[in-house]
């Protein structure tokens, strides 16, 4: 892409490396990994499982400190951060999708979305209307008040994909969002997680072991034993099949059925 | 996070487990039950001690004496050995003193007598005591104080001295007047127009050895004064202050001293200094005070507040105890609290761990965790506080609970307490202990709030993967 070559990275990682101590064994989960993603871009990191894609998500996102090398987002150095400090970038920088979806069993999809503002303290009405107006786009509208227990997988994911999104991040990590999810769905999510965050221009780093995720990304890394085996830009990435508009309504009617 | 949002996620988490919040909760209510009853026990018997003994003893009385004993000049005590009418003068303008009186009790080589018609009262006691201030000290039951006039003898008496005045020609007829007035009867007075009457003082000369011919005897043997009866003073059986005395114009005895100075010295009554005055504070709060001026300048005293302070110490004792138990039903309360909050905590890792991730501040998390604990306090602190008011209730009012406490009680005699309430819950004592139990609650927090924030995110996001 030229035109994310031409600007400054977002993501920058020099020689990032992690080392487990398990026992008297050490495990290079990440081996030297050199880096750089734009802003904008939709980057998506495969490899086998236990290749080192998890960890590196959760460096990129301060969840985890390198063993050696360093990581610069948006301007920050993050391995020189204390933990508050981290908590704070992410709550302004960050947002992060899990495979197990993790929403707050006890409250609300609404309530779920209004979390992270509420945590930034911002008021209830605001933060109300703007998890509102999230959900709204992820397609959830008749769903507000409905309790994780009440919503299928993909539901539930849509719910993450908007408690994510809901502070306005500049990066959005996932890790495999749709790896709890069945074929059809998991292809609704990705298109909305990809159309959403490029609608926003929010860069979208996704982990995935599955392949044909990938041609449907900007950027490919691929992972073996914690090194970078392949860095590809794609310049132009495949449609993901199905009607935009359609496939997300009739997600949300299907699984009202259920 | 907002304050009220830390508020309200932590008492969602609280009530998201209901029967467990509860029986931690039940703990509280206990531990605070315990210290609660328990201390009022202590402040019932307290004030019904005190009620005793505000009934028997004015506590704004404090008892003046010379400074006798050792000798203090290597301390540099002032000491002033005799109290004369200077030395009152100065007592009266300490602060907080509200009446002076010097106590003279008229100890005379012979005997009084105090006679009207047929009646005589040979065994009359002669007080002597400044009228205004008397007024202050003395409640009357009928007629009035002194009135400030030395002309001629005036007295108040109460009503078991009256008693005294018999017909000398009648058989004598002991009158047993304690037992009449423990249950609270009439005392069987002669029958004397008491306040209208004229009666005689008369000063007797009396040679008690008896010796035949006498030793010696004095030229003039008796006097005689004319004499009014002003006041009534009631007959209270816990009064030895005045109760048995004929209590007379200080001023009144200091003029008929001035005339007969000679024959009284003859009979062996001087009247150079006092031996006992009394001193009335303003209130039972300005006695200390008192004291403390009265040591300073050189005098010894006396006051029923040392009682006071000794009866306290004792329940002060008790109470202690009592509230070690209390205490340590708290303390058991309190690590169920942390027990409950370590689970708590425990079983929510995953969710604390996702709360990091999506940015949740480390000290917000702490905080709703040490709120968590703080609610329990709190609402276990006031349903232990309505479980104690109903106790409380229920020991005061309840006849066959009494009863048992009664019986339980009977040992010790601090808690007799004659039949007023039992338990005392003074709303210092309820609203400190509420506060105490709430701190306790946090601190019980403290630990796993500390350990909720220290949570690594990642170890609570993988552990399901
Ligand atoms: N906390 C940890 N302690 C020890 N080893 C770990 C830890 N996290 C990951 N690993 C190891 O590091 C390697 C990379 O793991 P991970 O990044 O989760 O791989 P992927 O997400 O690609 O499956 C694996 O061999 C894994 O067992
Ligand atoms: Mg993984």
């Amino acid at each position: 892409m030229e035109e994310a070559a031409a600007r400054e990275p977002v993501i920058t990682l020099k020689n990032l490396t992690k080392i487990y101590t398990i026992g008297s064994e050490k495990l290079r989960a990440l081996d030297g990994v050199d880096l750089e993603i734009y802003p904008g871009e939709f980057a998506c990191i495969i490899g086998r499982s236990g290749s080192g894609k998890s960890t590196l998500l959760n460096m990129m996102a301060g969840l985890e400190k390198p063993s050696k090398g360093s990581i610069r987002i948006a301007g920050k150095q993050l391995e020189r951060m204390s933990e508050a400090q981290l908590v704070q970038f992410r709550l302004n920088n960050v947002g992060f999708v899990f495979q197990s979806f993790n929403l707050f069993a006890m409250h609300t999809a609404l309530d779920n979305v209004a979390m992270p503002l509420m945590y930034k303290g911002v008021g209830k009405m605001t933060r109300t209307s703007r998890a509102r107006k999230m959900l709204t786009a992820v397609g959830l509208k008749t769903h507000m008040n409905h309790k994780p227990t009440q919503m299928s997988g993909g539901q539930q994911q849509r719910v993450g994909i908007a408690r994510a999104l809901v502070t306005q991040p500049k990066i959005l990590f996932a890790d495999e969002p749709t790896g709890n999810l069945d074929f059809n769905t998991s292809r609704e999510i990705l298109r909305l997680i990809r159309d959403i965050c490029h609608e926003r221009n929010t860069t979208l780093i996704m982990v995935t072991h599955d392949p044909e995720m990938a041609q449907y990304a900007d950027r490919v890394v691929r992972l073996l034993d914690g090194h970078v085996i392949e860095n590809t830009v794609n310049e132009h990435p495949a449609e993901i099949p199905g009607g935009v508009q359609a496939a997300q309504d009739d997600t949300v009617r299907d699984e009202d059925e259920e | 996070m907002k304050w009220i949002d830390i508020l309200s996620q932590s008492l969602q988490n609280l009530l998201r487990r209901k029967l467990r919040s509860l029986l931690t909760m039940l703990g509280v209510v206990i531990g605070t039950a315990a210290i609660v009853v328990t201390m009022s026990l202590g402040a019932g018997a307290e004030k019904a001690q005190m009620e005793a003994l505000e009934s028997t003893t004015n506590l704004k009385l404090v008892q003046v004496y010379p400074f006798y004993g050792y000798d203090t000049s290597a301390t540099g005590q002032r000491r002033v050995t005799k109290i004369t009418d200077s030395v009152i003068r100065d007592i009266r303008a300490m602060d907080g003193v509200s009446a002076v009186t010097p106590m003279v009790n008229v100890w005379f080589g012979g005997s009084f007598a105090l006679s009207t018609g047929k009646y005589e009262n040979s065994y009359a006691q002669l007080l002597a005591v400044y009228p205004e201030d008397f007024a202050k000290i003395k409640k009357l039951k009928s007629g009035r104080y002194f009135s400030g006039s030395t002309d001629r003898m005036e007295f108040i008496m109460s009503e078991i001295a009256m008693l005294d005045f018999r017909d000398p020609k009648k058989e004598y007829e002991w009158v047993d007047y304690y037992s009449i007035l423990d249950a609270g009867g009439e005392l069987p007075l002669p029958d004397i127009n008491w306040l209208g009457a004229n009666y005689k003082l008369i000063l007797r000369w009396e040679d008690y050895s008896q010796a035949e011919p006498p030793n010696y005897e004095p030229e003039i043997t008796e006097k005689e004064f004319k004499a009014r009866m002003v006041g009534v003073m009631p007959a209270d059986l816990n009064d030895w202050q005045f109760s048995y005395y004929t209590v007379c114009n200080l001023n009144w005895l200091k003029k008929i001293y001035k005339e007969n100075k000679s024959w009284f010295k003859e009979m062996g009554f001087e009247m150079e200094s006092y031996d006992n005055v009394y001193v009335l504070a303003d209130t039972v709060e300005d006695v200390e005070e008192i004291i403390d001026q009265l040591n300073d300048y050189g005098l010894q005293y006396s006051s029923p507040l040392e009682m006071v302070a000794i009866m306290k110490e004792q329940i002060a004792t008790v109470q202690s105890f009592l509230g070690f138990i209390g205490a340590i039903s708290m303390l058991v309360a309190a690590l169920s609290i942390a027990n409950t909050m370590m689970m708590s905590i425990y079983e929510r890792t995953r969710e604390i761990g996702v709360m990091k991730v999506l940015g949740c501040r480390l000290s917000n998390i702490r905080m709703m965790f040490l709120m968590e604990a703080a609610y329990i306090g709190v609402f276990g602190g006031g349903l232990g506080l309505i479980a104690s008011y109903s106790l409380s209730y229920a020991l005061n009012n309840v006849q066959w609970i009494q009863e048992i406490v009664a019986s339980f009680m009977s040992g010790s005699a601090i808690f007799e307490t004659g039949g007023s309430s039992t338990s005392v819950i003074s709303p210092q004592l309820a609203l400190g202990t509420w506060a105490g139990v709430v701190a306790v609650s946090v601190l019980s927090g403290l630990y796993p709030a500390y350990r909720a924030m220290r949570l690594s995110s990642l170890a609570a996001i993988r552990n399901a993967d």
